[in-house]
């Protein structure tokens, strides 16, 4: 499964960056603030690195 | 063979397209665009990659380590910081967080809770009512019979639990201070500390003869029957007046709309916005800033002086009407002397008295002065066809000419075509003391014709 791992790898940077533009158009838009949601890119950067390991394990 | 992403090139197309468009239509305001827009270019950056190492993926081609470089990485921390300033400077958010990060207290899904506000105050015949900085809609309205300051409506509080609503609406006490001649119309929402935000919808009903002072931070403004002077002072706010007796001040950093009609004084509106609706105005009308939608004018009884950051108009009074959008000017029945000095907007001026001077880096110019004695004018485009109309029975002494296209003659019999250069022309006659009119582009066509288009169709008829 060392290809879904690199897939995992390669994806990790532009979907952080969209999530990143998502936040701060909404912020920009009035919906919510970017203050107030910038914990979710942590979360999704862990959710990231857990599937790498998961993927490390069963390969 | 090495991979390159198409990010790099689609950068460098889109930075050319800004500033051709820049270039092209200068009156666009593409700085508050990217103010507002920029997150987008995260996300379209952002989806190109994804759709790239997906694209790799699928063709079995070996991927990159990493989807993004660290030189772009550098980029987007870059283009952060340059589009949270340009957000921050604009004044469309203050995106500093003014209480600190939020760490624990994740206020997302917070609800909203409603508390009615109420409130009233004898006061004096022509009392000056002061609306204190607040967040929300304010709709005032002048009332014969009344003799008191009466203010009804709500506070909506947003907050994640109903307590802590309760604690913000019971921290931000509304109140009338001040006496019988200054009623200070006070909602404390400052008083707030935290996420939870306070706005007001507040109906107020005030006496006629009132003199208005109100600031806002973000909400609408609707004022009817004030037969005193009205400012408002804003950071966003649409604004409508109706029936004001005094003189009225407004100063917007932006807006959508601000509307006035019929108002005895005078009206001077500064700062930045989108569509400005003047009508009836008995004073004098001054405008300063940027106003990207459309601008109209009707019936303004005085001078009409706006000046933007790369148009300047100056009408002398205004019995017809103006209509100004972002490409087009469009007049008829104005008093002059009328002087219009703008970029690039294709221009249709038809009615005008005294004087005309106009003058344009780019588009067309149509102008059919129909009353006479006929308007002295002075008109000049670098770029752009110029048609003219005159009255058959106008007295004029006329220069057009054309530094590079075709000057043509359908006006007939004084006028006469001079061909100075090999690439352009002026048409010169004079029909005997009228007032000089001198038309001129530096390229392009000019036409210049009898007026009375009425009077060609029968014709026509009677041909078929």
């Amino acid at each position: 499964m060392n290809g879904g791992n690199a897939l995992m790898g390669a994806i990790r940077g532009p979907v952080m960056l969209i999530l990143l533009g998502v936040l701060v158009a909404m912020d920009h838009a009035g919906a919510i603030g970017f203050t107030r949601t910038w914990p979710v890119l942590l979360i999704v950067f862990g959710v990231f690195k857990l599937a790498e390991r998961a993927g490390v394990k069963s390969s | 063979m090495r991979r390159t992403s198409v990010v790099g090139p689609l950068l460098l197309i889109g930075i050319g397209a800004l500033f051709l468009a820049r270039n092209l239509y200068p009156d666009l305001p593409l700085v508050d665009y990217l103010a507002r827009y920029w997150p987008y270019l995260l996300i379209i950056w952002g989806g190109l990659r994804l759709a790239e190492v997906l694209v790799w993926s699928a063709t079995e081609k070996p991927l990159p380590a990493r989807g993004l470089s660290g030189g772009e990485w550098m980029l987007i921390v870059l283009l952060c910081l340059f589009g949270f300033t340009l957000h921050a400077a604009r004044g469309i958010s203050d995106w500093w967080p003014r209480h600190g990060i939020e760490l624990g207290g994740i206020d997302m899904f917070g609800e909203s809770f409603e508390y009615p506000i109420s409130a009233e105050k004898p006061s004096a015949k022509t009392p000056r009512v002061v609306i204190e900085n607040f967040r929300g809609n304010a709709k005032i309205m002048g009332s014969d019979a009344a003799d008191m300051v009466k203010v009804t409506g709500h506070n909506t509080i947003r907050s994640l639990e109903q307590s802590g609503a309760d604690r913000a609406n019971q921290e931000a006490v509304f109140e009338l201070a001040g006496d019988a001649s200054q009623v200070i119309i006070r909602t404390n929402q400052d008083r707030v500390l935290g996420p939870r935000r306070i706005t007001a919808e507040m109906e107020i009903t005030v006496p006629k003869g009132a003199t208005i002072e109100a600031h806002g931070r973000n909400g609408d403004f609707d004022l009817n029957d004030i037969d005193g002077s009205v400012e408002i002072i804003s950071d966003n706010a649409g604004v409508r007046l109706n029936n004001i007796g005094g003189e009225v001040r407004v100063n917007l950093r932006r807006s959508d709309v601000v509307r006035a009609v019929n108002v005895k004084g005078g009206v001077e509106l500064k700062g930045r916005g989108s569509d400005v609706d003047f009508e009836n105005i008995a004073g004098q009308v001054s405008i300063e800033g940027a106003y990207t939608g459309t601008l109209q004018f009707q019936n303004l009884a005085r001078a009409l002086r706006f000046t933007g950051p790369q148009t300047e108009l100056a009408i002398e009074k205004l019995p017809g009407q103006v209509r100004m959008g972002l490409r087009q000017f469009n007049a008829s029945n104005l008093v002059g002397p009328v002087r219009l000095s703008t970029r690039s907007r294709d221009v249709e001026i038809g009615d005008f008295t005294n004087s005309l001077e106009i003058s344009l880096d780019r588009g067309d110019i149509d102008l059919r002065p129909g009353s006479l004695p006929l308007a002295k004018m002075d008109v000049h485009t670098r770029s752009g066809d110029i048609q003219l109309s005159l009255p058959p029975s106008a007295k004029f002494d006329l220069t057009a000419s054309s530094g590079r296209g075709e000057v043509t003659n359908d006006f007939g019999a004084p006028l006469k075509i001079e061909r100075e250069s090999r690439r352009g022309a002026t048409l010169r006659g004079s029909t005997g003391g009228g007032p000089a009119v001198n038309v001129q582009t530096d390229r392009g066509a000019v036409t210049v014709r009898k007026a009375g288009a009425e009077e060609a169709k029968p014709l026509k008829k009677i041909e078929q």
